[in-house]
């Protein structure tokens, strides 16, 4: 996503990525492998523009997740991210 | 299914300010939306090169078959010079979402609402105010507006009536590159005084949501956080670097 | 696919014999990056060879001013589908960079870039020497953008340009071709635009 988009964090990637996945991923909660600090997938700084989606921690910059799709095949690498945590009930904020 | 592209009418335009455009589309396959969230629109050219976008959702949350999204035209920009100057009424484009549920706001909740926009990240966080307006319980909201200029406040009118409701909601607003002489808001980039100023103090635990440039976001994000706000009570849209030339 | 009245693209239908299968020719010099821009003064940067651990080579920004420099003019092409004709830089070729180490030969067979940020891409030496690669630290007779990937990046046009890689701080000769970041994503292992070596399983 470029130029004119309304998002260069984990929000712009809810569409591209939420395809593949039963739940909204950008609430997932992320920890980071590097610091261990918890974000939710929305709020992580989204590089990679087209060659693919690029999410890292906003407080070392790590990359947590990287994500390309090619062909209609996903491929997801979280070897970043040390835990991914879902809560199953809506968040009330 | 939000996940699958529709296709989508345009049903209405409605210039904002000179760069700023809102465009109704109505979609016969959509299942209603949360404030806050965005859709991804495509265009595809007859040659099948296809550029997508994303572009949050202006109207109010609800079943409706008819949906606002506020687009800016960033001067070099591939794709807003076409939506806010070529499509027309009756255009068709594919259209996906609605999308995203960690940047929303459902009008049951009862924490004061805190809205902190840059230029057009007013967007989403007026579909926010719309939604709190329709809704039978409104909690306490303010909206800390930056704009670069007079002319340049979107949805200046809708936001001055809302004010004189009196219904718990006050704005302010920041010019950062010049006002008129009348102006009586404030007059420079939003900073941690001004945040500590007209923003609801952590004790009252709001919700806040800040949107905009991504500088700005981070900038008001951390300002919160020395506040005392928790950062779990803080939700940021970073809308990348507008009009950065490549 | 639905056409969308009116939209139109950036593309120009210039010399087809220059445009690798499945690009089209851009004006502009769009930004692509993995990471926030990385911003060393060049009184901090270094650039090195190294093999497992081993000092091969290490200039200063001064130092390496000082190396034979060497211009070039070639069309560039990005695996997201645009190509830039006639794309003007100045730099060490990793020729001249070996002879300076006082390597005659290179002892191994395999690179692996690394840059400021993390970012690495990984480049057989075949492809990195006769000429067919540089150290850049000029675009268009200026010094590189930080945008662009100054003050120095690898300029290897003749794959796609994610093997340019950006802020470019080492080379390090490897025993196995190990792909680097993009790579181990699904890019394509070698990238080589005329064969359309976009993604791993491609030609």
């Amino acid at each position: 996503m470029i130029e004119d988009a309304r998002a260069s964090d984990g929000n712009a990637v809810a569409g591209p990525l939420g395809r593949f996945f039963a739940f909204d991923i950008t609430r997932m909660m992320v920890i980071c492998a590097k610091c261990a600090s918890e974000s939710p997938l929305g709020a992580l700084r989204l590089y990679g523009d087209q060659m693919g989606i690029v999410l890292r921690c906003v407080h070392c910059g790590e990359v947590n997740l990287r994500a390309l799709e090619v062909k209609g095949v996903l491929s997801l690498d979280a070897r970043g991210a040390t835990r991914l945590i879902l809560h199953s009930t809506v968040d009330p904020l | 299914m939000l996940r699958d592209w529709q296709l989508a009418t345009v049903a209405a335009i409605r210039d904002e300010t000179p760069s700023v455009r809102t465009i109704a589309f109505s979609l016969p396959q959509w299942t209603g939306h949360l404030a806050g969230q965005h859709v991804d629109v495509r265009l595809t050219t007859d040659d099948g090169y296809q550029a997508e976008r994303s572009y949050s959702i202006a109207s109010p949350s609800g079943r409706t078959a008819l949906i606002e999204i506020t687009v800016e035209r960033i001067a070099d920009g591939e794709v807003s010079p076409f939506l806010t100057a070529q499509l027309a009424l009756g255009d068709t484009i594919e259209l996906r979402g609605p999308l995203g549920g960690y940047f929303t706001w459902r009008p049951d909740n009862p924490a004061p609402l805190m809205l902190i926009a840059g230029g057009s990240g007013i967007v989403p966080l007026m579909s926010m105010l719309r939604t709190r307006t329709k809704a039978a319980n409104r909690p306490p909201a303010r909206l800390l507006y930056s704009s670069r200029q007079f002319e340049e406040i979107i949805y200046r009118s809708e936001l001055d009536r809302l004010v004189t409701t009196n219904d718990g909601f006050s704005l302010n607003t920041a010019l950062t590159r010049g006002a008129p002489a009348n102006w009586s808001g404030e007059t420079r980039r939003v900073d941690g005084d001004m945040l500590a100023k007209y923003t609801f103090p952590a004790a009252q635990a709001p919700h806040n949501f800040v949107c905009g440039p991504t500088s700005f976001v981070e900038t008001v994000a951390d300002r919160l956080v020395a506040l005392g706000h928790q950062e779990n009570a803080i939700k940021t849209e970073r809308f990348g670097p507008t009009g950065e030339k490549r | 696919m639905p056409i969308t009245r009116g939209f139109k693209s950036k593309r120009s239908n210039a010399a087809r014999d220059r445009i690798p299968p499945g690009q089209y020719v851009t004006e502009d010099f769009p930004v692509l990056t993995a990471g926030p821009t990385q911003r060393t003064p060049v009184e901090n940067w270094s650039l090195t060879l190294q093999r497992g651990g081993e000092m091969l080579g290490r200039w200063s920004w001064e130092q390496f001013e000082k190396l034979q420099q060497t211009e070039r003019t070639t069309d560039i092409h990005c695996v997201t589908k645009w190509t830039k004709f006639d794309t003007r830089w100045c730099g060490v070729t990793i020729d001249d960079l070996m002879k300076a180490a006082g390597l005659s030969a290179p002892p191994t067979q395999f690179v692996m870039a690394h840059c400021d940020g993390g970012y690495t891409t990984n480049l057989l030496v075949a492809d990195l020497l006769d000429g067919k690669a540089m150290i850049a630290t000029q675009y268009d007779n200026s010094p590189i953008p930080v945008t662009h990937g100054g003050p120095a990046r690898l300029l290897v046009p003749h794959l796609y340009f994610w093997k340019s890689a950006k802020w470019v701080r080492g080379l390090e000769f490897i025993e196995t071709n190990t792909p680097g970041f993009w790579e181990s994503m699904g890019y394509h292992i070698h990238g080589d635009p005329w064969r359309e070596q976009r993604y791993t399983g491609d030609a």
